[in-house]
């Protein structure tokens, strides 16, 4: 895994539908390993690479570009901002966090816990009692410099910690984007279009638009690890440093069953560490991408990640290598059984 | 002096509550030519000879900032913790922390959607887990029981002069008395003056209890920060950029808060009256009743989203909170 190289991805500021600095770091990375590369009316960025060997078919390697943000919905009277997430951010995950607004610094806050009765205390968080604060900017001052509709983002935070371990707010899914830069780059035995697509957060509606026109799809992805103590195995999900995630069936997705099979045997024949949900939770593109083009035979390869959609994802390095070779493995493995 | 590079140095320094030696190292390099005492976490310095003639004015400011200590390794290596003063609890799912001296990063556990009840409710300290990448073997090689943990973002600035930084409170107040006293050592005043920089009010005030009875001073100046007010709040809360808040309250010496008010007027400071009906929630509490008495006020900083990892304050706020300090010992 190029950490450094998923270092830089996740650094970068790219939520829902303003996927723009992420696609042309991507584009710029990629055009000189690309026999044919565009970015389509929605965003995606697709990238076509031949192979030398002869193949009458087309995989299909997808990652999603978009981290989850927020979007301001107005401009309070005392110049604070009120907001909402783009995408499935828990409200009792923000507060205190710092954030960007255009490239401005700022803060989400609330009133102080110490003037506030036991009763609002105990109140589930929302949104609504929140606020982005930039500054002692008035309103009017506040309207010059920011505009509904602007984009706020965790600040970049990406760190290494514990044992091979590491902590972004964008691991989901810069992660698949740094797998796919990275095999884009070596000889595979078979032609693959690379796809970083947008908006897989609300919905994922770049896999909807996507002309993949290919016959097998592998996503990679991130999934949920609830690994800690006091969750009963079951409930677990995955666990980190357990091994690449080889999907059956989430929220979105019932799986190929015999691209499943394959995927296991070929890690298996690899020796690459693999394991499956403890439960049907989740969902990625797989669920849009599997019904493209009169059906594609679809996989999802993902990385267990603790705390998704808060500024501090976190997944482990050995997790990450599996499933880039993996993914690597199965490109083959589907080659060949062709 | 450059307030911001200050506090950003005071800021980036650790010192949970019982853990205040390397602040106190921090801020006595910024007073090579004083007499200084470090005892149990309290820093004194010593403007000037005490002269038993003149009265002896205390100017405090806590040095200690709240976070947690570490109860706990679990078997799966994460560790559980105690409450070192009063977080905010809200602020906690997935919170980015810092274990120990070496700063070990750690994130707090929060669980993904398919484990949370639907209204979710704030964590209590029993919850809290804190993941530091580890099993449970190598956890132990590096963290021990008894170690801090911070609650810690970086320094930035955001628009105007405010600034964005963990334990503001109260290394605000302290960049205040810094400042002062660098000033007032210029000055020429018919008090001793003695600057504390005190441990452990987060916990018990047990600092400023201890520092208090040594120093025996006629008066005292307690630099703390308060509530600015934040979108929602209409309660007596300061204005960020609202100038010094003086203290007014039953537990404060009635006359001293009028002369720091009269002061405030004189010399055109931009001031706010704090009332607090009783005590005070700051070292005044305690200062105020040593040995025979002490006749204090409070001078506070306003600032917002206290005791989160993100507190902010304008450095406007934090001159005029100097400038007062300054004219009081002038005056």
């Amino acid at each position: 895994m190029n950490i450094k190289l998923l270092e830089s991805l996740c650094n970068l500021y790219g939520g829902s539908g303003d996927e723009n600095a992420v696609r042309d770091f991507i584009y710029e990375n990629i055009k000189n390993h690309s026999d044919e590369i565009s970015v389509d009316n929605l965003g995606n960025l697709i990238a076509r690479k031949k192979s030398k060997m002869k193949s009458n078919k087309i995989i299909a390697l997808t990652a999603h570009m978009d981290e989850v943000s927020f979007i301001i919905t107005s401009i309070r009277d005392d110049g604070s901002l009120k907001f909402a997430p783009v995408g499935g951010v828990n409200a009792d995950s923000v507060l205190g966090r710092r954030v960007v607004v255009n490239g401005r610094n700022g803060v989400i806050g609330a009133n102080a816990i110490h003037n506030m009765s036991a009763e609002e205390q105990k109140a589930p968080a929302k949104f609504d009692d929140f606020s982005i604060d930039i500054g002692p900017l008035s309103k009017a001052e506040t309207k010059e410099i920011i505009s509904l509709g602007d984009r706020i983002y965790f600040e970049k935070n990406f760190i290494e910690f514990g044992n091979g371990m590491i902590a972004s707010k964008a691991i989901d899914d810069r992660f698949g984007c740094a797998v796919l830069m990275s095999l884009i780059t070596k000889d595979l035995p078979f032609d693959v279009v690379f796809a970083f697509l947008v908006q897989e957060e609300i919905g994922c509606r770049g896999a909807k638009a996507a002309d993949l026109n290919a016959d097998f799809a592998i996503v990679i992805e991130t999934t949920t690890a609830a690994d800690f103590d006091g969750v009963e195995d079951d409930k677990k999900c995955t666990k980190i440093d357990g091994g690449a995630v080889i999907s059956y069936m989430d929220r979105g997705t019932i799986y190929d069953k015999n691209l499943f099979e394959m995927c296991k045997k070929t890690a298996d024949e690899n020796k690459i560490k693999w394991q499956t949900k403890t439960l049907i939770a989740g969902g990625n593109d797989a669920s849009a991408i599997s019904l493209k083009s009169g059906g594609i035979r679809t996989c999802a390869i993902s990385i267990p990640c603790r705390y998704l959609h808060t500024a501090n994802c976190a997944a482990a390095i050995s997790d990450m290598e599996a499933v880039e070779k993996l993914t690597e493995k199965m490109i083959e493995t589907i080659a060949y059984s062709e | 002096m450059d307030l911001y590079n200050l506090l950003e140095k005071l800021t980036d320094a650790d010192g949970v509550s019982g853990d205040e030696n390397d602040i106190c190292a921090l801020i006595t390099d910024e007073f090579p030519e004083c007499k200084t005492t470090i005892t149990d976490g309290n820093l004194v310095v010593f403007l000037s000879e005490i002269d038993p003639a003149k009265k002896t004015v205390l100017i405090d400011a806590h040095i200690d900032r709240i976070g947690f200590i570490v109860t706990q390794i679990t078997e799966n290596g994460f560790l559980r913790v105690g409450n070192i003063g009063k977080t905010d609890m809200r602020i906690l799912p997935a919170s980015r922390v810092y274990v120990g001296k070496n700063r070990y990063p750690g994130i707090i556990c929060t669980k993904p959607p398919h484990l949370s009840d639907k209204d979710t409710k704030p964590f209590s300290v029993s919850d809290i887990l804190i993941d530091v990448g580890m099993k449970k073997a190598d956890t132990e090689k590096i963290i021990s029981p008894g170690d801090r943990i911070l609650l810690h973002e970086k320094f930035s600035k955001l628009e105007g002069d405010v600034v964005a930084a963990s334990a503001l409170d109260n290394r605000a107040g302290a960049a205040a008395v810094i400042a002062a006293g660098k000033k007032i050592l210029e000055t020429t005043h018919e008090y001793n003056v003695v600057l504390l920089f005190s441990s452990c009010e987060e916990v018990t005030e047990r600092g400023a209890i201890i520092s208090s009875f040594n120093i025996n001073p006629d008066i005292a100046l307690v630099v703390d920060v308060t509530f600015a007010k934040t979108h929602g709040e209409n309660s007596n809360c300061g204005e960020t950029k609202g100038g010094v808040m003086i203290g007014v309250s039953a537990s404060l010496d009635k006359d001293l808060s009028k002369e720091l008010i009269t002061i405030a007027k004189k010399k055109n400071i931009p001031y706010q009256i704090e009332v607090m009906s009783s005590r005070t929630g700051t070292n005044a509490d305690v200062i105020a009743v040593s040995r025979g008495g002490v006749k204090a006020s409070t001078l506070s900083i306003p600032i917002k989203f206290m005791h989160t990892q993100s507190e902010t304050v304008s450095i406007f706020d934090i001159e005029k909170t100097v400038d007062l300090i300054v004219e009081f010992v002038r005056s």
